[in-house]
């Protein structure tokens, strides 16, 4: 090769380079295309579909636990705004809009009101979405709208209903592809006449009040592992905090006290959460730890995949460590003191 | 025969006390009490301990303890054989004795001090049971205001491990 042919060359590698690196910087972002913007717009529209649309039918609740995979099947129906869903056992919850029924073996419990949640964030700064292969569910055409990590590996598969926007169908994957949990509509009827879902009478609910700032010995940062704050709000025993990046929601209950280990629901595994003892459980609606640390009990709920709510909480349970705090822990950690 | 044909050691003053010495050894015991302050406090001091532990009431025991102290001690002395090659210690001298008798209970006074203000000063956190199905109740709630309904609320329906 010439030397006028190597620098032909060259310059064409470089140039070729400099047009691909971008392409190829977008795409590994998830950033600003046309499809990853379509799907945060599908994402958007979901959140409020429920509220348009009228609709019954029938969904699967799937989830992994250790002792293999569960299903459940449940009856759903929406009506002007307020869903009610029924397992076959009897056990039910209905949300009005405001207020949240829970139905179990001793009858009607209400949650507490809780405040509205303020804006969400948007789920393309945290996760990289694009939309999927067309699908069918309950007989219905839907787009899957996934979103992935860092490294590429899909974290949740959202089915959009065409036609009205509604959730079809979710998907929470872990690391490495398997379906952690999973809800999906296997006969549903959109448009036509809904009885009224009426809330029970006679359940007392409180109110959660709003907090704008959290008393002092609570923890309450404001942004963790891409995670949001939206709402605090004060409970009889405790301080709520919600959290959301978009996609995925966290709650955090913080107690002050020493936790009670032995009364603890069973089932649980015991594992670690910043180097401090925690007990853990998956559930059907998410991953929940429960942990100790510098005298407040936390209880963490969320409907991330596995890895991702280790990565939060880890960041949560850290964030408010001061040195001295940490050199407490350096000291007796030894003895087992924590 | 001389004193220092005995090797005395305080632990004789209870043996005096009860007259069980030999004459010889007795005589060396008199003869040191007789010239040192510090034997004749410590005379004073077992005879005081004696006395007090005479004034506790008497309690009868249980049937067989005696024979499980007896098979334990056994047990130590058959374990003990197995250093009867270790040379015995040099004697200490009775005030570096009593030193370090009185450390040990200041040692222990000063525990027992620390644990009481421990217990009263150091303020007790009240103990937590976190209603984890009221947290996991709660965060479908509000999960559901934020976003899609049934996704959030269907799963918190069956609940299957805490309410089964």
């Amino acid at each position: 090769m010439t030397p006028g042919r190597r620098s032909a060359v060259v310059a064409l590698c470089a140039a070729l380079v400099a047009v691909a690196w971008p392409i190829a910087a977008g795409s590994a972002s998830g950033g600003d295309t046309a499809d990853a913007r379509e799907a945060a717009r599908l994402v958007r529209r979901a959140r409020n579909a429920a509220d348009r649309y009228d609709f019954s039918g029938t969904a699967r609740v799937s989830w992994a636990t250790a002792s293999g995979r569960r299903h459940e099947q449940l009856q759903v129906r929406d009506a002007d705004g307020a869903v009610e869903i029924v397992a076959a056992d009897g056990a039910a919850v209905i949300d009005d809009g405001r207020r949240t029924y829970l139905h179990e073996r001793l009858g009607w419990t209400g949650a507490l009101i809780e405040p509205a949640p303020g804006a969400l964030p948007d789920p393309t700064r945290h996760w990289d979405l694009a939309t999927g292969a067309p699908a069918t569910v309950a007989g219905r055409p839907a787009t899957v709208v996934v979103a992935t990590r860092a490294d590429r590996t899909p974290a949740q598969r959202l089915y959009v209903d065409d036609a009205t926007g509604l959730v079809l169908g979710r998907e929470v994957l872990g690391p490495r592809g398997h379906v952690q949990r999973s809800v999906r509509f296997e006969t549903v009827a959109v448009g036509a006449p809904v009885a009224a879902i009426t809330a029970p009478q006679g359940v007392h609910s409180g109110t959660a009040d709003k907090l704008t700032s959290v008393p002092d010995g609570y923890h309450a940062p404001q942004s963790v592992d891409g995670y949001e704050l939206i709402t605090r709000s004060k409970h009889p025993d405790g301080v709520l905090l919600f959290y959301s990046d978009g996609l995925f929601t966290t709650s955090v209950f913080e107690q002050k006290g020493e936790l009670d280990w032995g009364a603890l629901p069973s089932g649980g595994s015991d594992t670690r959460v910043a180097d401090t003892s925690s007990r853990q459980y998956r559930e059907p609606s998410g991953d929940v730890l429960v942990w100790q640390r510098d005298g407040v009990v936390y209880t963490c709920v969320s409907d991330a995949p596995s890895d991702v709510v280790a990565n939060m909480v880890d960041d949560l349970a850290a964030a408010d460590r001061s040195t001295v705090q940490s050199m407490v822990d350096f000291v007796l950690g030894p003895f087992g003191w924590h | 025969m001389s004193e220092q044909a005995h090797e005395l050691v305080p632990e004789m003053l209870s043996a005096y006390l009860d007259d069980e010495l030999d004459a010889s050894t007795r005589d060396a015991v008199e003869a040191r009490l007789a010239a040192s302050p510090e034997w004749r406090a410590e005379l004073a001091e077992v005879r005081a301990a004696r006395e007090a532990v005479r004034g506790l009431p008497s309690l009868q025991a249980p049937d067989g303890f005696w024979d499980r102290v007896f098979t334990t001690v056994g047990a130590a002395d058959d374990a003990s054989l197995d250093d009867a090659d270790t040379p015995p210690a040099a004697p200490t001298s009775l005030p570096a004795r009593r030193s370090w008798r009185r450390a040990s209970w200041l040692a222990v006074a000063a525990a027992i001090v620390i644990g009481v203000v421990a217990v009263i000063a150091v303020p007790h956190r009240s103990s937590v049971t976190p209603n984890v199905t009221a947290v996991v109740a709660q965060h479908g709630a509000q999960g559901s205001d934020a976003g899609d309904p049934v996704t959030m609320l269907a799963p918190v329906g069956p609940l299957a491990g805490f309410r089964r």
